[in-house]
């Protein structure tokens, strides 16, 4: 072998190596690994069809999943998302068919109210020091209320005009060039501002960092308010995908937004993970539901399918930890 | 901290000397200004699950309806209603309530078919005629008669208007058909799965039907919509989906016009509940049917069967009794809502 | 001591970590009832070497022979069957468990009854009782450790290996926590152990300890060993000596106190505290009560005491982390209110914390990130992004300046030695360009080589003109560094002393009461 390949060779090892120690490269990889198994597996996984579904279930996970990130790179978690995201339907339903508000107004009605969730849950965890899995717990539960308060039980009908979210731009829906967008801002909000260096150096040592004098709180109270925006915006795309406002929505989302934050190789007790891993933890387990249903899975053999794809990404992803609870 | 402890008993004995005087008070009070209950005079409590659902609205109009008509003929009835609000423990105190009120029967639609059965023992240890409506207890042997939908039987029948409807179309057979269910282990789901394929089997192994899938969405709209994307993503040749309530049917007919397909023409849709949303559809033809259940009949139902039962003497020949089920199509969308709302007579009531 | 075998040797052991010789052949014998002493910087390799001796890491090559019959100890617990135990630098107990249950943890004397097993509580208590006694302390087996202070606390961490039986007992830097009282009691079990025949490693970065207690010392430098000595033979400045290759002299930075003339030049204190009260906010805190003092530009304010003293607790109370209930604090002669570290910092004073890793530093972060930690805003342009070319000059800055040992600024702190992590945690904090510095412990537990240079840096802070607030209960360390010292004790100050002509005698006394 010539000194010259070797030397090429050498490089490539090099980046391979720096790839692999990237903290995205394993949700890649699994991302990746899934969706050529899954192409393999069934004909129809790689139709221009299939993968336009593949990408409008994801969006709505995909902003609930960075939502969740953040607050779980934090070290925090949050079990609002769901709710979040169905509260801020709700209200953006109900000003733009009562209130007869225009699209934009209601958008951003919705858009507050998962705000103004979100910053009453920071408000509980840094005021009045409740752990954030009670104050959002408590999230989950009133927010659902408010929504069946809210709707009466009943979806609100009559949100074609929603629409804008799910109709074609270029080659792919509204929804989904707002997916990849949200993942370009989640990147550079947690890796080049300061919002996003503090959550987290928050998540991997609070105490360290009241001591350097800054404020954890507002950090926190920021960060909150930010990932409720994320839900509500999930919300939206929710009512545009079923054009009514269905006061289920995002029931047991939660957990799926955890798992996606799992599954992208964020870190459960905060500080570590990479902002494009929940991205890629979506799809994932979007992807995993998509390919049971296209080969025709006995639907209980999902649930156990899921589970177990769900225990190997799991054991990937915390190799190398000395232990965990 | 003595003086502290003195006034915490002092506390404890103002308190408990409230209690009593409260409860001594409450008992001459209820012998005294309790109206003595007239002979003839019958009193009916109907426990409804939640009044916040139009659904209970009707079974609560039914009941009232079944007083008003037995008014007019001359018999006193009172009819108490309670609202439980969905909450397990408030309709037992509200049962505990009926009890010493000593109504003649309670007419329970229960929350829960479990957590209330000790209070409803009580009522029947106190002599007092249960029936359930609507939803039924685990203890069969409390209630003297069950009214409410059969769901096989509904979920027959929507699937047969699916069949009607596809022998309608001319569509080639054998017609393929997506089924979606909904949550597993509930008695709705249960019994419609039971009913799907009551029907459809034959039919599969006739020959004529081929089930291309059968999944859950949880009698939830965004998974129906989901589930259904996926599953026209594997094969856009299908000719009908049939689903266990409406909510699922309205996110497959999302779903299948995001595919770029009819619904109602190239994929027939048939759904069950008949809520709001689905009738709308029906009228717009995206749904081909779905199936009305009375709670009105329910409700008027109920008051009848206990006021044959405590007057009368009468004995049910079954312990069920199912209402009757409406499909609802194009054909009957406008007038299907009388129909299920309009008293008809109990079956196997004894003559006037 | 008869030439008995050794219970314990090891001939030509090496282990190798990627990139650096942990131990590089290093021949070591123990005889039975011996205190043997192993001292050595960081880094040097005492840890590694007990680490194998209990079966937590492997040699590369090398033999470990036990009673003169070679052996493998692949895990932790062939080490314990092979009566080797290791006492932990970090407490390794169960915080809400008895002592008793601690003790026997995994090894709880069970009662059979027809098919069920259960835990002999009895039994339990009165075993763990028994060993306690033997050790001759006074801890009660039913008490909960983590109501035990860190001295008792290790105790029950000996008894655990009596309790197993151990022969031979690694003790890791064992007295780095405790106060002197602890370490006497501790040495005094020692004694009572070495009497039973017992074998021990005793690994310390206290030289006078070697000379209290050890029999022989074997001194390692940089994975190799130099020497194994009689104690009887040698003096500390030898095996200082031996550890750096350099003069105990060097250990601390001499600074000529000039208090007079910085009084002179400045007359308002850059930072007056009057009659500070402050109430514990935790039980494990100290109350503080009515500490004054001053502290001027330019000038190093050394205030020592014991552990439990209230030196952590004053210097956090400055930067507004406690509960204050009565004083006042001036800052160039203004009264301020300080709520907590964010007002601080507006104010010019920063807090350096004694336990680094728990409070200084966020471990799973690079060597870069933390230094710009609290300094973002300055690394900010617009839209809070991060300049991160800036960002990068700033850490190779202070790496230089600080001389901080790393790879690169892109590695994680965590993977530093203690003397770079504290160096960080010094840098991060000068960068926001402070008026007055705090440092709690400054050089607590990191290495001899690491100390000097941190010394040497808070030197130069003053002579830069900043205040700085030195809180050490290394007496000597105060003594060559501070032009004004205060001394502590149970909250309360209990003594001012302009540095010069004071004795470390008069200070110690002052600090034990």
């Amino acid at each position: 072998m010539g000194g010259r390949s070797n030397r090429s060779s050498h490089q490539a090892t090099e980046i391979l190596k720096a790839f692999w120690q990237h903290e995205v490269s394993k949700p890649f990889i699994a991302f990746l690994g899934l969706f050529i198994v899954s192409a393999v597996l069934s004909p129809a996984f790689l139709t221009p069809y299939n993968q336009r579904v593949l990408a409008l279930q994801t969006a709505p996970l995909a902003l609930l999943a960075f939502g969740e990130s953040m607050i779980i790179l934090m070290g925090s978690i949050d079990l609002s998302p769901g709710s979040t995201m169905a509260l801020a339907g709700t209200v953006a339903a109900i000003t733009f068919v009562h209130y007869k508000q225009p699209l934009a107004i209601a958008f951003l009605a919705g858009i507050a109210i998962g705000a103004l969730v979100g910053f009453i849950n920071g408000l509980l965890v840094t005021k009045a020091k409740i752990p954030s899995f009670v104050a959002t717990l408590a999230a989950l539960v009133a927010g659902r209320g408010m929504v069946l308060i809210l709707t009466g039980g009943q979806p609100i009908v009559g949100l074609r005009a929603f629409g804008v979210l799910t109709m074609d731009i270029g080659p792919l829906p509204t929804m989904v060039w707002l997916m990849f967008f949200f993942t370009v801002l989640n990147f550079f909000l947690l890796t080049y501002t300061r919002w996003g260096r503090y959550i987290y150096a928050i998540g991997g040592n609070e105490e360290a960092v009241r001591c350097s004098g800054i404020n954890a709180d507002l950090i926190k109270l920021m960060t909150f308010t930010l990932a409720g925006c994320y839900y509500a915006i999930a919300g939206l795309m929710m009512d545009a995908r079923l054009e009514v406002a269905y006061p289920w929505t995002g029931w047991g989302a939660e957990l799926d937004a955890i798992a996606s934050s799992v599954l992208g190789g964020i870190q459960l007790t905060g500080g570590v993970g990479s902002p494009i891993g929940p991205f890629f933890g979506a799809y994932v387990l979007t992807l995993i539901t998509n390919v049971l249903i296209l080969m025709g899975v006995n639907p209980f053999y999902q649930w156990v399918v899921k589970g177990i794809v769900l225990v190997v990404a799991a054991i990937a992803l915390t190799r190398g930890l000395r232990y965990v609870k | 901290m003595r003086t502290l402890g003195i006034a915490k008993k002092t506390l404890i004995g103002i308190v408990v000397a409230i209690i009593i005087i409260a409860v001594i008070a409450g008992v001459v009070a209820s012998l005294y200004l309790a109206p003595a209950p007239g002979k003839k005079k019958l009193t009916f409590a109907l426990l409804v699950s939640n009044l916040g659902n139009p659904y209970f609205v009707m079974l609560k109009d039914g009941a009232e309806a079944a007083v008003k008509e037995l008014k007019a003929k001359g018999i006193e009835v009172e009819l108490i209603v309670y609202d439980a609000k969905d909450d397990p423990d408030l309709q037992v105190r509200q049962i505990e309530e009926a009890i010493a009120k000593k109504v003649d029967a309670l007419l329970i639609n229960p929350v829960h078919k479990e957590a209330i059965l000790p209070a409803v023992r009580d009522a029947v240890k106190a002599g007092i005629i249960v029936i359930t409506t609507d939803r039924d207890i685990a203890d069969k042997s409390l209630r003297v008669f069950f009214t409410g939908t059969d769901n096989v039987y509904g979920a027959e029948l929507a699937v047969k208007a699916l069949i009607e409807a596809l022998e309608k179309s001319g569509k080639p057979k054998p017609w393929k058909i997506v089924i979606l269910h909904g949550i597993p282990g509930t008695t709705a789901a249960e019994d419609r799965k039971k009913g799907f394929h009551n029907v459809l089997d034959p039919l599969v192994k006739k020959g004529d039907v081929k089930i291309v899938a059968e999944e859950i969405a949880y009698f939830r709209r965004d998974k129906g919509l989901e589930v259904m994307e996926s599953i026209l993503a594997r094969t856009k040749e299908i000719d009908a989906v049939i689903c266990a309530n409406d909510e699922m049917a309205l996110g497959a007919i999302q779903a299948i016009e995001g595919a770029g397909l009819v619904p109602g023409k190239d994929i027939i849709v048939v759904g069950y509940d008949a809520i709001p949303d689905a009738v709308e559809a029906v009228k717009a033809g995206k749904m081909y049917a779905t199936i009305a259940q009375s709670p009105f009949l329910q409700g008027y139902w109920a008051v009848m069967g206990a006021y044959y039962i405590v007057v009368k003497g009468w004995k049910p020949p079954k312990d069920f009794i199912p209402t009757p089920v409406v499909v609802v199509t194009k054909a009957n969308v406008g007038t299907f809502s009388e129909e299920v709302a309009k008293p008809k007579p109990l079956p196997g009531a004894p003559s006037e | 001591m008869s030439r008995s075998t050794p219970v314990l040797e090891t001939i030509e052991l090496t282990k190798v970590f990627p990139g650096v010789v942990a131990l590089d052949r290093v021949n070591f014998d123990l005889l039975p009832g011996e205190i043997h002493g192993l001292v050595g910087q960081n880094g040097a390799g005492k840890s590694t070497f007990v680490k194998i001796l209990n079966g937590i890491l492997r040699p590369d090559s090398g033999k470990i022979l036990i009673d003169g019959k070679e052996v493998a100890i692949p895990n932790p617990a062939t080490a314990k069957r092979l009566g080797i135990t290791l006492i932990h630098q970090e407490i390794t107990l169960v915080p809400y468990l008895t002592v008793a249950e601690n003790i026997f943890l995994g090894r709880e004397p069970i009662v059979k009854k027809h098919i069920f097993k259960y835990i002999d509580r009895r039994e339990l208590f009165r075993r763990a009782e028994e060993i306690l006694t033997t050790l001759g302390v006074d801890i009660d087996p039913k008490a909960k450790v983590k109501d035990l202070n860190v001295g008792e606390q290790e105790i029950v961490q000996i008894a655990r290996a009596l309790s197993e039986n151990a022969r031979i007992i690694c003790l890791d830097e064992p007295t780095s926590p405790l106060t002197p009282k602890e370490i006497e009691r501790l040495f005094d079990i020692m004694r009572t152990l070495k009497k039973q025949g017992r074998s021990m490693i005793f690994i310390t970065h206290r030289i006078e300890e070697v000379f209290q207690i050890c029999d022989r010392v074997t001194v390692l430098r940089d994975g190799k060993k130099i020497a194994t000595v009689k104690v009887s033979e040698v003096s500390p400045q030898d095996i200082v000596k031996m550890m750096l290759g350099r003069e105990l002299a060097e250990f601390y930075v001499k600074r000529e106190p000039r208090v007079e003339e910085i009084e002179k030049v400045s007359k308002v204190p850059t930072l007056e505290v009057i009659d500070l009260w402050v109430t514990p906010e935790r039980v494990t805190e100290v109350p503080l009560k009515g500490i004054s003092f001053k502290v001027y530009a330019g000038e190093i304010l050394g205030v020592t005491g014991l552990l439990g003293a209230g030196k952590t607790e004053l210097g956090k109370a400055i930067i507004g982390l406690g509960r204050i209930t009565k004083g006042k604090v001036l800052i160039e002669g203004r009264e301020v209110k300080i709520r907590g570290p964010v007002d601080a910092l507006k104010h010019g004073i920063v807090y350096i914390p004694e336990d680094r890793r728990r409070e200084g530093l966020v471990l799973t972060m690079s060597v870069k990130a933390n230094i710009s930690l609290p300094s973002l805003y300055k690394l900010c342009k617009y839209l809070g992004l991060i300049d991160l070319g800036r960002e990068e000059e700033v850490a190779r800055y202070w790496i230089k300046a600080l001389n901080i040992v790393t790879p690169s600024t892109k590695t994680k702190v965590a993977n530093l030695s203690g003397g770079n992590q504290q160096k960080v945690s010094l840098a991060k904090m000068l960068e926001v360009k402070p008026k007055i510095v705090i440092l709690d412990e400054p050089t607590f537990g990191i290495d001899i080589g690491a100390k000097v240079e941190i010394r040497k840096i808070i030197a130069k802070l003053a002579d830069e003109g900043l205040a700085v607030i030195l809180l050490s209960s290394d007496i000597d360390e105060v003594l060559s560094l501070a032009d004004r010292i205060v001394v502590m004790r149970d909250g309360m100050k209990v003594g001012e002393f302009i540095n010069k002509n004071v004795s470390r005698e008069d200070i110690y006394k002052l600090m034990v009461g």
